[in-house]
């Protein structure tokens, strides 16, 4: 077994499992924190897959931001953290039943078809060099489009998020 | 090296997890996690594809994906707290104003 197969294993393992717990745990906290790991796991594929610009960007936006901010969020909420919701368990059986059928039919189209792999080079080519090019040339508009999108959605959060009653200045 | 069904695979298995929380959590806030799951199973494959193909445009998407999934956070955060400020629940079936 070569060592890059050993750690996939590891991190695939990591990242079902915390999944599991996200959904299927009954304290929100917990879910908040296992959903921290599993992000943590996804950016260890993306350094199994030669792609360590979006692993970075995956650590700084996703694990150091995304799942602070939901941390943040339920802790900071007074007694959001204790709330529970039963379930009932035709919804259970029937939404268990339809992603089981859809896991089935997607694994099923993977392991069937021949894909075609251009590249086989295994050894390691920094991709960041690459990546800013084409931000800065043919993917220029995009990226400013989405500096403009993160700006309006930080002003919304804020006006959505804050106290009501201090609207006196 | 991994086969790149087995990413693929990997990836499958995080969205249908995903999938499962969506559909039998009542709980915005859990719905909301497993939103991300899926979002990050997508970003996974594109990279895998990205890889296979020795091109780039794969993980530029991924990119704009990881931008928009920020964004999502932030606003659809900020909503549920100020619904559960005055509501004070998070169950999605009795956040029920809207409905028809």
């Amino acid at each position: 077994m070569v060592p890059a197969d050993f750690v996939f294993l590891i991190l695939a393992t990591l990242i079902v499992a915390c999944g599991f717990v996200v959904v299927f745990h009954s304290k929100i906290i917990y879910s908040a924190f296992a959903l921290l790991f599993s992000f943590f796991g996804v950016g260890g594929i993306y350094i199994l897959l030669n792609a360590d610009f979006l692993a970075g960007t995956q650590l700084i936006v996703y694990v150091g931001g995304i799942s602070v901010l939901i941390l943040f969020g339920i802790l900071l909420t007074k007694k959001i953290y204790n709330l529970t919701t039963e379930e009932t368990s035709t919804q259970k059986i029937i939404g268990g039943a339809t992603s089981l059928a859809f896991l089935g039919a997607l694994a099923a189209l993977i392991f069937n078809t021949d894909w075609q792999i251009v590249t086989t080079t295994q050894e390691f080519t920094p991709q960041t060099l690459e990546i800013g090019k084409a931000f800065m040339g043919n993917f220029i508009l995009p990226f400013e489009l989405a500096a403009i999108l993160l700006l309006v959605a930080l002003i919304g959060a804020v006006i959505i998020g804050r106290d009501e009653k201090k609207e006196e200045i | 090296m991994v086969p790149v069904s087995l990413y693929l695979f990997l990836s499958v298995v995080l969205f249908s997890v995903g999938v499962v929380g969506v559909l039998t959590r009542k709980n915005a806030i859990i719905i909301f996690m497993s939103i991300e799951l899926m979002l990050n199973a997508v970003n996974l494959s594109l990279i895998t594809f990205s890889r296979m193909h020795g091109n780039l445009d794969g993980q530029l998407l991924v990119f704009f994906v990881m931008t928009v999934a920020a964004a999502e956070v932030a606003v659809g955060l900020a909503i549920i707290i100020a619904i559960f400020k005055k509501k004070d629940t998070v169950n999605v079936d009795e956040m029920n104003l809207m409905k028809w």
